[in-house]
């Protein structure tokens, strides 16, 4: 039995199995959440700041043959709400679909590049509009 | 400083004492620094980008320790020794002024500037000395 | 013979890398108000550095992982956020010395206003981390900053009374009745502060992390530490010991960094001085480079971002847009006119402040065997680990109290 313990009233009674890994029972505070994740070239992506479940037709009284699922690790503005309560709108999310998740461990690893992912835009933001701008941004140091 | 002394309930008067204690104290000590680096001057021991900041730094020391002492309310005793410790501070910076003007002027002309230094330790030790009897009144 | 020069490089660097404007700042101001009656401070310090750095290069060997990307996962995010905000504030602080430090230094050197070099120095440290190398960056300004051996050598030179000395160092609390013991209580944290500055922790795992270090580099590592570290404090105790001889005697209490080389002009002439501030330049301007780089670490760690000067600008965005907004603050405060001595000596004290926050996490994770497989702390490190993390809690409490009553050490 897992339990996802933060101010939200959803309960996580069972954790879906991440692809190609063997069914295993985890712990969604202590492995999933502020654990950092890597893209497919081990580049440093995010850390999980929040995890996105399926909706339960009523927390209080879960059913165990249709539990909340996972369905992406969420970053962003949702750190703020995640420590000091509140939650922001759905359509401000920003999502790694679980699917890209590859492989868990001390770090996350996905199966995509990081720049193919909604979720980084605002590393390709900075990069983009400021970095990439400044001579010398794009070349190795000496 | 002041205004944490006048909470502990001090009187004005050792309010007024301990700042110009303090500010002879520094003033003293700034003096003296004056000094030793016109000393070495003399032993051609210092640099001149060092001399002039040291000589600017303490300029700017002294002046603000004037600034401070022409700020202490007092009356009598006190206020005669603040004008003397405000006299000193004066002459201190009359001095470096000249030294100064001497120094961007006549680079390496050769007069020495002993006199000046002996005076500055003069006054040095006159700023020094007021400074610990004021603080034992 | 290359094994030798690199182990010798290692060192070398560690013992230049030492010193920043605290450490040049507050050892002098205590050599001429206390003597060497605080030496015991720079002794301690010293060995908590070595504890803890050695401890930090550690966890980032055998995790591969840098420190606050363990904080995080370790502590939650919450405590990791007090401590991110914390740390990176009084490096933030840190860092506005360390640019007004390279400022003063080169008006040292030049005769030119402070207020002129702040914005050419904190260019060119921009320009440092933009471009040049990990491993030439941290090589060059540390052995240039072994110029400061001066210090140890103006000692000698100077003729001292050795016996005088030596009793200074064993006295305590202040012999000097001009300073009361609360002001003497000030400086010692103060000079703990200097000693043990929190961003070196953070720099230096993060350092093993960008020059990938495995398990068979700690050896070097510990090489560096427990030689150069010690070393280095010598020559902050050198700094006071001039002090100590030359200004004590006159009543001159420090306040500014000329008064700091004094002493040098005195032992040992023009060429002393030149000597001694290219030390300065050097040792500041290595320090600024670390704690620019620290303020990147801490907060791209803690948000997952890509980050490290191995990486092109362009695939460390935010990383160093971080750095840039650093620099460019900095830069800002000391333009509102500050004394960048007055900066340096509040930082110390909020360093000792922030010492708990930055220390306990790495006791935490060096002692998790998930991250540090075998190479998980011992009895013994924990043993000395769990003492400095006492002390530096005293530190870190003591420390406004004392600041409020002598009113920052006036």
């Amino acid at each position: 039995m897992t339990r996802h313990r933060t101010p939200r009233r959803r309960r996580l009674d069972e954790l879906a199995p991440p692809p190609r890994i063997a069914a295993q029972e985890l712990d969604a505070q202590l492995d999933l959440l502020d654990r950092q994740v890597l893209d497919r070239d081990r580049v440093q992506t995010t850390t999980v700041d929040d995890i996105e479940l399926t909706d339960v037709a009523d927390p209080a009284n879960p059913d165990p043959a249709r539990p909340p699922e996972l369905t992406a690790l969420l970053t962003g503005p949702v750190l703020g709400t995640r420590i000091f309560g509140g939650r922001p709108p759905e359509s401000r999310f920003e999502r790694i679909p679980w699917t890209d998740v590859s492989e868990m461990g001390t770090v996350i690893r996905l199966g995509v590049a990081a720049d193919s992912l909604d979720a980084t835009w605002a590393e390709r933001w900075v990069r983009d509009r400021i970095i990439a701008r400044i001579p010398g941004g794009t070349h190795d140091p000496q | 400083m002041l205004a944490v002394l006048m909470l502990s309930g001090c009187s004005a008067d050792d309010a007024a004492r301990s700042q110009l204690s303090q500010t002879a104290k520094e003033t003293g000590s700034a003096s003296r620094s004056a000094a030793l680096a016109l000393g070495q001057h003399e032993k051609d021991r210092i640099t001149e980008p060092v001399l002039d900041t040291a000589l600017s730094d303490i300029s700017e020391k002294l002046g603000q320790g004037a600034a401070s002492l022409t700020s202490v309310t007092a009356l009598g005793g006190i206020a005669r020794q603040r004008d003397s410790i405000l006299t000193a501070v004066r002459r201190a910076q009359d001095i470096l002024l000249s030294v100064q003007a001497d120094l961007s002027e006549g680079r390496g002309e050769g007069r020495s500037l002993d006199p000046e230094r002996l005076r500055l330790e003069s006054i040095a030790r006159e700023l020094l000395s007021t400074s610990e009897k004021v603080s034992r009144e | 013979m290359k094994g030798i020069l690199a182990v010798a490089l290692g060192v070398l660097t560690a013992i230049g890398g030492f010193l920043d404007i605290g450490d040049l700042v507050v050892n002098s101001v205590v050599g001429s108000r206390f003597g060497l009656t605080l030496v015991w401070v720079v002794v301690v310090g010293v060995i908590g550095i070595c504890v803890f750095a050695q401890m930090s290069g550690r966890v980032a060997a055998a995790s591969g992982r840098a420190t606050f990307e363990i904080i995080r996962e370790r502590l939650g995010a919450r405590m990791a956020l007090a401590n991110l905000g914390a740390s990176f504030l009084i490096n933030l602080l840190t860092l506005t010395a360390e640019i007004g430090g390279i400022a003063l230094a080169l008006q040292l050197a030049t005769s030119i206003e402070p207020t002129l070099w702040m914005p050419v120095a904190a260019f060119a440290v921009w320009l440092v981390i933009w471009r040049v190398k990990f491993s030439i960056m941290e090589n060059v300004t540390g052995l240039l900053g072994l110029t400061l051996v001066m210090f140890a050598v103006a000692v000698f030179l100077l003729h001292p009374n050795w016996l005088d000395l030596g009793a200074q160092i064993l006295q305590q609390p202040s012999p000097h009745s001009a300073e009361s013991p609360a002001t003497y209580w000030y400086y010692a944290v103060a000079l703990f502060g200097a000693a043990m500055t929190p961003y070196e922790v953070f720099f230096f795992s993060s350092g093993a992390i960008e020059e990938k270090w495995k398990p068979k580099d700690l050896a070097q590592s510990r090489l560096n530490v427990l030689v150069g570290f010690p070393l280095g404090g010598v020559l902050s105790i050198a700094i006071a010991a001039c002090a100590t001889i030359v200004l004590l005697p006159k009543g001159i209490a420090v306040d500014s960094l000329y008064e700091t080389a004094l002493p040098i002009a005195q032992a040992a002439g023009k060429i002393g001085l030149i000597v001694v501030i290219l030390g300065f330049v050097a040792a500041t301007f290595g320090a600024a480079l670390e704690v620019t780089l620290s303020s990147g670490y801490t907060l791209a760690q803690f948000f997952g971002w890509p980050w490290g000067k191995y990486r092109k600008p362009a695939q460390a965005a935010r990383f160093h847009l971080v750095m840039i907004v650093s620099l460019i603050v900095g830069v800002g405060i000391l333009m509102t006119g500050v004394d960048p001595v007055e900066v340096t000596e509040v930082s110390v004290v909020f360093s000792s402040i922030a010492l708990p926050l930055t220390y306990l996490p790495i006791l935490i994770v060096a002692n998790d065997p998930r991250y540090m497989g075998k190479l998980v702390n011992g009895r013994v490190t924990n043993f000395f680990g769990l003492v400095f993390l006492a002390i530096i809690l005293v530190a870190s409490i003591a420390a406004i109290p004392l600041m409020i009553i002598t009113g920052a050490g006036s």
